[in-house]
């Protein structure tokens, strides 16, 4: 078996005024390579949490994540995570928010330009090169926001409700789009929704997550060819079943 | 095409209040008032004004005068500029330098810099070092306050995602801090640039042999109510001038985080 990234037994704690705050109950997740992997849960259950330990921007109370077989500790290449903020460097051109990480690794100028115009064409930003964040639609920066991660070839990719702000028109066509681009690139995928139809359309794998602490409550293999199409009877089907199982968000 | 029009009516209606300005003047000091006794009107400042340009008021034209102050303004400007960023970056970066230098800032910020003209006399003397001393005072702490402003203000999530793509911490000051904190850098040094203006002509008051600050007390002593009136002039044109050239700079620089009406 092919797994990058496993993560086994992981807990987390805030401690508060009112004594220890569990988010995270006990949870291990691991992702064979070029699988899409959806976190889906009501909202407030501590997903974004689990990604933020995932990525090591939080440190975990418990447990231990592996990439590649590697323990991870701290935030680093290795993972590539896009916000649901988009978190683009505002001063930097989707060009300049592309090449960061290639830059800051040492990949030399004319080679990290060749790769980011590569992943920027493949995101459909071709002519935006030049353009500042501020210039950009919502649908778009979240574009940069994922030739980014792309460019920096990270083993895994973390997904935080990528289009958590984004209008309803929008957020299906990037769906869709994000779809094209695994398609042509494919890379392992951990992408967290509270939305059952973005769940479903781009999963290889669902977990229902339950409330706060987080735990996960089961497992879906989506085994419908792509792309997929949210009207088909099975779809609709794993949709109403998927719903009827999920904790109500508190 | 709208915008054009719309800066060509602001202009207009701006030229029209000084015109108003202009002629609420001439008839104050018409002949005959009280205050026409005391002031110049507008056409005798101006033909003063014209004939400065070629004229010497005392050693030097109003030309020598004006670049004399500015070349204090410059000096005094960049040495406040560049320890003001330097110090404020690092304030805002790193904890130990903020409580070791921050109490002592807050000290000595509010004092306002013509406080310390007698020190700047006793210390540097009556020349220019204790001129390029008033005016470091002037910017130094503006300019510090709002660069440390900044670069505490740096969005963390902006420094989590540089990690995540493999920025070292040593990088995520030059690549993060410093960029995020170019806007409070330039409301720093706009404030700085018109309070060094304002203080050279109060240190040229004091003593000195040239300089537009110096032409106004020379003025006064002498009871030149013309030569007062085209220095103060000239102090309100220049120090419009210095403004309007930071913010062309400050606009190039900073289109990143301005709205674009595209």
């Amino acid at each position: 078996m092919n797994k990058v990234i496993q993560c086994e037994h992981i807990s987390k704690t805030f401690p508060s005024a009112n004594g220890d705050f569990q988010v995270i109950g006990d949870i291990s997740i691991e992702a064979e390579r070029n699988e899409i992997l959806v976190l889906f849960g009501p909202g407030q259950c501590g997903k974004t949490t689990l990604l933020k330990v995932i990525a090591g921007l939080e440190p975990a109370t418990s447990g231990s994540i592996r990439i590649n077989g590697k323990e991870k500790t701290k935030p680093g290449p290795e993972c590539g995570l896009v916000y649901q903020t988009t978190a683009l460097f505002p001063w930097l051109t989707t060009m300049g928010n592309v090449e960061y990480g290639p830059k800051v690794r040492g990949v030399r100028k004319k080679e990290r330009r060749e790769r980011a115009q590569r992943y920027i064409d493949l995101v459909g930003l071709k002519g935006f090169e030049r353009s500042f964040p501020i210039q950009l639609s919502g649908g778009m920066r979240q574009r940069v926001g994922i030739a980014r991660v792309y460019c920096n070839e990270p083993e895994v990719m973390l997904m935080d409700e990528p289009f958590g702000h984004l209008d309803a028109q929008t957020r299906y066509l990037m769906q869709q789009e994000l779809e094209r681009i695994w398609e042509a690139e494919k890379r392992t995928i951990i992408f967290v929704t509270n939305n059952i139809e973005e769940a479903l359309y781009l999963a290889d794998r669902v977990l229902v997550m339950t409330n706060c602490p987080a735990a996960i409550k089961r497992e879906f293999k989506i085994g419908l060819p792509r792309p997929r199409d949210y009207t088909d009877p099975e779809f609709l089907r794993l949709r109403q079943e998927i719903t009827s199982i999920v904790d109500p968000a508190e | 095409m709208k915008k054009k029009k719309l800066n060509i009516t602001r202009a207009a209606v701006g030229a029209l209040a000084i015109l108003c300005f202009l002629c609420l003047w001439f008839w104050a000091t018409r002949e005959g008032t009280p205050l026409g006794r005391l002031m110049p009107n507008p056409a005798q400042v101006f033909l003063r004004l014209v004939e400065t340009t070629h004229t010497k008021v005392g050693p030097l034209t109003i030309w020598g005068h004006m670049l004399n102050s500015l070349r204090r303004v410059l000096v005094g400007f960049c040495i406040a500029s560049g320890s003001g960023i330097l110090l404020g970056l690092a304030m805002g970066w790193n904890r130990t330098i903020e409580a070791l230098l921050r109490p002592i800032f807050e000290l000595l910020r509010p004092i306002p810099p013509l406080a310390w003209i007698s020190l700047a006399i006793v210390w540097f003397g009556l020349g220019e070092g204790g001129k390029y001393f008033i005016i470091f005072v002037s910017g130094f702490s503006n300019v510090t306050i709002n660069v440390y402003t900044g670069a505490k203000a740096v969005d963390p999530e902006l420094i989590g995602a540089a990690k995540m793509l493999g920025c070292s911490d040593r990088r995520i000051f030059t690549s993060i801090v410093i960029p995020s904190s170019v806007p409070y850098i330039f409301t720093g040094l706009q404030i700085a640039i018109s309070s060094s203006w304002a203080a050279v002509v109060a240190a040229e008051m004091v003593r000195s042999t040239n300089g537009i600050g110096w032409m106004i007390t020379a003025g006064q002593g002498i009871g030149d109510m013309e030569q007062i009136m085209v220095g103060i002039i000239v102090i309100g044109v220049v120090g419009f001038l210095l403004s309007t050239f930071m913010r062309g700079v400050e606009s190039k620089l900073c289109a990143w985080s301005r709205v674009q009406d595209s």
